[in-house]
């Protein structure tokens, strides 16, 4: 998570361009990566990052420092995610796109001569709420509390998405315990 | 962030965190936009939200004044609406009374 200045957010909360353009390159990276892991759809992830960038534009005064603004960011844009896939009417084609998505992935992979990992393929295949869940809890660290709060759902089902996502991953990786 | 289930590494977990870090070094490449055109984007998404703002409100005035005129007029001539029925009822009345009459007198002569 990265750690950033209350005085560059009350200034960008009192509409200082500046500040809010210097606080929103800060973390423009990070949010990247997370959506990256999330979508695992290069495209996708970008678009919807230039939309929670835009959404944070037009909200940075209801930011109310209880979480970090890293913290923050991602429930913007894992939100937006989750409004992206409810407005898409077609299921095949959202699925089309997944598996677009992770070829793109696949590609870069080749490109830079890195080993594909088997795991990237096991979370591919995660059904979304459990990958969400899994990367926040056991990449990113969030309790589970929090989490809860990000996707708006009870503690308790974040912690059985967890554990689904886990025993899921388990068996993709033939790690049965 | 807390200490939740904090017991010894889960080689699973590590796993995961390794091919999501090779993952993120793969995309080592992602640049964000400069500071300049990010304040550009800042300025220009605040002059579009004001204009929307503006425009929403000018929408929100003149439905206002739509739903209140037409409720004005409503009140201001209903004395009247309801003058011309309470009027039109009986006139009507004595209208088909009389044909009712005619008719029946055209009837009686016949016979």
């Amino acid at each position: 998570m990265i750690k950033c200045d209350r005085r560059i957010i009350k200034k960008a909360q009192q509409g200082n361009a500046e500040a809010l353009a210097e606080l929103l390159r800060d973390h423009y990276t990070f949010l990247h990566k997370y959506l990256l892991k999330v979508t695992l759809d290069p495209s996708l992830a970008e678009d919807i990052c230039q939309d929670t960038m835009l959404r944070s534009m037009e909200k940075i005064t209801s930011y109310n420092g209880s979480s970090s603004f890293s913290s923050w960011l991602i429930t913007i844009a894992t939100r937006l995610y989750i409004d992206r896939i409810r407005r898409s009417k077609r299921e095949k084609e959202w699925n089309l796109r997944q598996e677009q998505g992770i070829r793109s992935i696949r590609w870069q992979f080749e490109s830079r001569n890195e080993e594909w990992s088997d795991v990237l393929d096991a979370i591919s295949r995660l059904p979304l709420p459990q990958r969400m869940a899994v990367l926040l809890k056991h990449y990113y660290g969030y309790g589970y509390e929090e989490i809860g709060v990000m996707l708006q759902i009870p503690e308790g089902t974040v912690k059985s998405r967890v554990a689904y996502g886990l025993r899921q991953l388990r068996k993709e990786l033939g790690e049965d315990e | 962030m807390n200490n939740e289930d904090k017991k010894l590494p889960d080689p699973l977990l590590e796993k995961l965190k390794l091919g999501l870090d090779r993952l993120d070094n793969v995309y080592l490449d992602l640049s964000p936009p400069s500071l300049s055109a990010l304040t550009l984007q800042i300025k220009a998404e605040a002059i579009n939200r004001r204009n929307r703002e503006r425009k929403e409100m000018l929408l929100f005035w003149l439905l206002s004044l739509c739903l209140m005129g037409s409720c004005l007029i409503l009140l201001l001539e209903a004395p009247l609406f309801y003058l011309v029925i309470q009027g039109a009822v009986p006139a009507a009345a004595l209208v088909i009374a009389a044909v009712i009459r005619l008719t029946r007198k055209g009837e009686g002569a016949e016979e």
